[in-house]
């Protein structure tokens, strides 16, 4: 069993993908090394500085969520690892999986799985992409 | 404060909770607004303790520049965070539901 990379981004859904990793972490014992991954087209034009704050606060904020998710779930035992990382989402997920030797990427849809189907069926389109970089399991966490 | 009780306060701290557990986005926004109240308060200490002369202008211009640079990256962050998640909705499916 290996450990697993769990892609965010801060959103609304990031609380329900940052504790399905949670669990999914606490149910095979593994670690979970949380990636935020930030837009280099929003990012570059920042200077030196300021990209540093915001990978220092992003891992800051990272690190301070999934410490109180932990806390109110009673998965405070659970092992994490929090990391920024600036670059395209799916191949920056896939070589930061590769960076920590994970065997499987969760990520989260913003829609129930039935509603998501119907839809557009991004989360699947997106999965596929990312088992093709990294040729790992690919997770899609839907929420309830 | 000192007319509530322990069982009132446990009370209210278990709504909260609850409250932060079906809008989890308050959370996040929370901490934000906590950490950007925070830096205010550094910088803001910073400039009396220049004016009183305990410490240079270069240094204070040095931390001002750095806590600056803080509150610039909170800003892009919460920006950021208003974009979406990882996998986004098509921008046409969202019209549909409008």
């Amino acid at each position: 069993v290996t450990d697993v990379v769990c892609a965010i981004r801060g959103g609304p859904g990031s609380y329900q993908t940052r504790l399905a990793a949670l669990h999914y972490a606490a149910d095979r014992d593994v670690v979970v090394h949380f990636v935020s991954i930030v837009d280099p087209v929003a990012y570059e034009p920042f200077h030196e500085g300021e990209q540093h704050a915001i990978r220092a606060e992003m891992a800051w904020r990272d690190l301070a969520m999934t410490r109180a998710i932990a806390s109110h779930t009673g998965l405070d035992d659970v092992r994490f690892t929090v990391a920024v990382r600036v670059g395209a989402l799916a191949g920056t997920i896939a070589a930061y999986a590769k960076e920590v030797a994970a065997g499987s990427i969760l990520i989260g849809s913003p829609r129930p799985a039935a509603d998501a189907a119907l839809a557009s069926g991004g989360a699947e389109q997106f999965a596929k992409e990312l088992r093709q970089s990294g040729g790992v399991a690919v997770v899609v966490v839907t929420p309830e | 404060m000192a007319g509530l009780s322990k069982g009132e306060l446990a009370n209210d701290a278990e709504e909260l909770r609850d409250h932060l557990r079906r809008y989890p986005e308050l959370e996040t926004d929370m901490y934000i607004q906590a950490r950007a109240d925070t830096l205010r308060a550094e910088r803001s200490a910073l400039q009396d303790a220049a004016q009183r002369g305990l410490i240079a202008e270069d240094v204070l211009t040095e931390l001002t520049a750095d806590i600056n640079d803080h509150l610039a990256a909170l800003e892009f962050i919460e920006g950021d965070a208003r974009q979406g998640d990882i996998v986004q909705v098509a921008p046409a499916e969202e019209a549909d539901g409008d």
